[in-house]
């Protein structure tokens, strides 16, 4: 049997370290180029914008500061060009805009294809969105995944001492899947003629899940050579193997950038799911007539905090300040308060409405009332119906539209209270609630580079809230045992969201 | 009593071989034919790779071998578990599709690999596989070798009998050939004989071609050997004249030595 060798030669190019003399590149520096035509740039306001994107995404990219604390280019420079790039002769990563999405591709001289790829939905705020650390970090991840290295080994992630790669955890990666298990440290060489990278693996490295609060760390089977120039990591498990994760974390993140970016300052109980928190307070009066009923009025408190692992959770604090009036039976009086938390699940709808949403809740209501109210033989009498600190659950659905910086929302909301640890007479509360909600967007400002954004509230509801008496004892007349409240109130308020 | 120490101590180091010091000159040889073209293009195994598993899901997997001492064993060289897995996950695959005929093909191009053997500890023979006009073929199949991998030694006798010599010619210069084969063999003083028409055949059919000349070991490093050819067997067609004077022996020649057969 004759055979033909198949004849690899084998003459291998090491990538070079940070030490690379002048002639040969240095491989763990990246170019970063912004290509598009003169009116893309112009509409993404590449000026304005690019090179805070450029320095977002090439941050994003460094060890140390990249995904996981990892990442395989010590150095970036930024290009924003309106003809095809003129790739230079190191690795570059390509920021491409067309109509529909941005991408995002790794390229190196000599190789006919990216090795890397990534992209996002595109809208005028693309640049803008680049500038967010939590966006570029899921970018860099999913390119990085790609490539022939995760990371580099440099001295800021290498601690020799224990020895381990450790890094801390970055605010960016917020949004990341778990860090990978177990890490390959290598060195890598190119054969030039066919492409084909080749890894000597030094060490292998195993992450301890116990290791010190928000810091990343690997400990390593043994102590890495000196002598072996630059080293590289990847992913035991192999490329891409978050691919999917990664790029549905893009599509989330972008959507809730352009929701934060384009909706009335966002924040609001109304459209749920964005930003990091909201605070609002309001103030509403009644606009019935009747009895004491006039004078009612109502400040509210609102809270979200948004953000995983409690995005949608909803805080409401209403109380119904006390307000008397003497009468001839008695003095009567209304006041009140409730403390409710709730959990919005929200999806976003096409047609005429953005988003609907359904918020279950729970909590606690405390009521003070006493009216003169006719008995069932048509006497007055003073009565009075009170439950203090009543086990409250309740249901809200709610639509939302948002016309430009204005965005209002109907809703409807059931609620039922009463006290099971009380034994004998029992006062149940039972509230229907329906409103509509308007939100202006306000004014922005930049405190310690967060974006605080300030909303002008406008609302109006109708409170048709039902107290029964149950249980009673033997000794207590309860011939007048319910009483039915309809309220409509008004009013507005202001919310801080960031 | 001290005088008797003395002794023993004179007679250990007089019994110890007089070239356990490195022979630095093979050494020398060796690079200066490792950088030879005629190296590079020989058709001999340089390097294997040792897979248990083609066809999986991910990448295949490698025998888990501690190959630390194998290749100071002979002229042939193992690429690392860990390293032939990384490289064939840190590259896309030249052959897409995950028939066992793509996977292999995928694996030695891109580990670089002249031969793959594959094997389990399940009773199975193993096969050696390479690549011929770039599809898999399989060279040898055959029980596994004593120890199922793990002893080192076995294994490599075990793939040198499959592929039908000894060693191989990397190396040449006038009457004198530089020889990569089995250090355990080449220790001793022994004879051998290129084969005739061997240069560009990974395996030797069995019973060998004929002789082109015999050669008688000068001095041995390890795995390689110095060896001046005794006399030439070949006839006029062949591109060798008499020894000593002009002797074309193609370098990835393949030796066998009889005597140790």
């Amino acid at each position: 049997m004759r055979l033909l060798y198949p004849g690899l030669l084998f003459s291998l190019w090491t990538l070079s370290s940070a030490r690379a003399d002048a002639d040969t590149p240095d491989r763990t520096k990246i170019s970063i180029h912004l290509v598009g035509t003169q009116d893309q740039l112009s509409q993404l306001g590449a000026n304005d914008h690019w090179p805070q994107a450029c320095k977002a995404l090439g941050t994003s990219l460094k060890p140390k500061f990249g995904p996981w604390g990892l990442g395989a280019f010590r150095k970036f420079d930024c290009k924003a060009v309106n003809e095809p790039a003129q790739l230079g002769p190191n690795w570059n990563l390509v920021v491409i805009p067309d109509k529909t999405k941005v991408r995002l591709e790794v390229t190196l001289s000599g190789f006919s294809k990216p090795l890397a790829t990534t992209q996002f939905r595109a809208t005028d705020l693309s640049l803008t969105q680049l500038k967010n650390p939590e966006l570029t970090t899921l970018l860099a991840a999913d390119l990085l995944e790609q490539l022939p290295m995760l990371s580099a080994v440099v001295p800021s992630i290498y601690k020799p001492k224990l020895p381990a790669i450790a890094a801390k955890v970055n605010k960016g990666d917020k949004y990341l899947p778990a860090p990978p298990t177990e890490l390959s440290i290598y060195s890598l060489e190119l054969d030039p003629a066919t492409h084909f990278w080749f890894a000597h693996v030094v060490a292998i490295a195993t992450r301890k899940p116990e290791a010190e609060k928000n810091q990343i760390v690997w400990y390593l089977d043994r102590k890495l050579p000196k002598d072996q120039g630059q080293l590289w990591i990847h992913d035991v498990g192999g490329r891409s193997v978050h691919h999917k994760e990664l790029s549905k974390q893009i599509d989330t993140v972008v959507e809730e950038l352009w929701t934060k970016a384009t909706s009335p300052s966002v924040p609001d109980r109304l459209t749920g799911q964005f930003s990091s928190a909201f605070v609002g307070t309001r103030y509403a009066h009644s606009i019935s007539t009747g009895q004491l009923v006039n004078r009612v009025s109502l400040v509210s408190v609102l809270a979200e905090l948004r953000g995983l692992p409690i995005d949608g959770l909803r805080f409401y604090y209403d109380i119904w300040p006390s307000v008397r009036e003497t009468a001839a039976l008695g003095a009567v009086r209304f006041s009140g308060n409730r403390l409710v938390a709730g959990w919005s699940f929200s999806h976003a709808v096409g047609g005429i409405f953005d988003r609907i949403d359904l918020v279950p809740k729970v909590g606690r209501w405390t009521m003070d009332i006493a009216f003169n109210l006719a008995d069932q033989n048509g006497e007055v009498r003073n009565t009075e119906f009170k439950t203090v600190g009543a086990l409250n659950f309740g249901l809200e659905a709610g639509i939302e539209k948002k016309i430009n910086r204005l965005m209002l929302r109907l809703w409807a909301s059931d609620d039922f209270g009463t006290n099971p640890l009380i034994k004998g007479s029992v006062t149940k509360v039972n509230n229907l609630r329906a409103g509509v909600d308007t939100l202006v967007k306000g004014p922005s400002l930049k405190i310690r580079g967060k974006d605080i954004n300030l909303s002008f509230l406008l609302y109006g509801l109708y409170e048709n809230m039902s107290l029964t008496k149950t249980g009673s004892t033997a000794t207590e007349d309860i011939e007048v045992n319910g009483v039915r409240l309809q309220i409509a109130l008004i009013g507005g308020g202001l919310a801080i969201a960031w | 009593m001290l005088l008797l120490g003395k002794l023993i101590l004179l007679g250990y180091l007089a019994s110890l071989p007089a070239n356990a010091a490195p022979n630095a000159a093979i050494n020398s040889w060796v690079q200066q034919a490792k950088a030879n073209p005629a190296y590079k293009k020989a058709v001999f195994p340089r390097k294997i790779v040792l897979i248990d598993e083609i066809v999986s899901q991910q990448t295949p997997t490698f025998m888990e071998l501690d190959v630390s001492n194998f290749n100071m064993l002979s002229f042939v060289a193992t690429i690392p578990r860990n390293d032939a897995r990384q490289t064939l996950q840190i590259n896309d695959p030249p052959k897409s599709g995950s028939d066992e005929e793509s996977r292999i093909y995928s694996a030695l191009t891109l580990l670089g690999s002249d031969l793959m053997i594959i094997g389990k500890y399940d009773g199975k023979p193993w096969r050696i596989v390479g690549l011929y006009k770039n599809k898999p073929i399989v060279i040898a199949k055959s029980p596994a070798p004593q120890g199922g991998g793990t002893n080192q030694n076995a294994l490599v006798k075990w793939l040198l009998r499959n592929l039908g010599y000894d060693a191989v010619v990397i190396g040449v210069n006038k009457d004198r050939i530089l020889v990569g084969g089995r250090a355990d063999q080449l220790t001793a003083n022994i004879k051998g004989v290129v084969l005739r028409r061997s240069a560009d055949t990974l395996k030797m059919a069995m019973p060998p071609e004929e002789s082109l000349v015999s050669i008688q070991k000068v001095s041995s490093e390890g795995a390689f050997a110095e060896f001046r050819i005794i006399n030439n067997d070949a006839n006029d067609e062949e591109d060798t004249e008499n020894a000593g004077t002009k002797t074309l022996v193609p370098v990835g020649s393949k030796v066998i030595f009889p005597d140790v057969h």
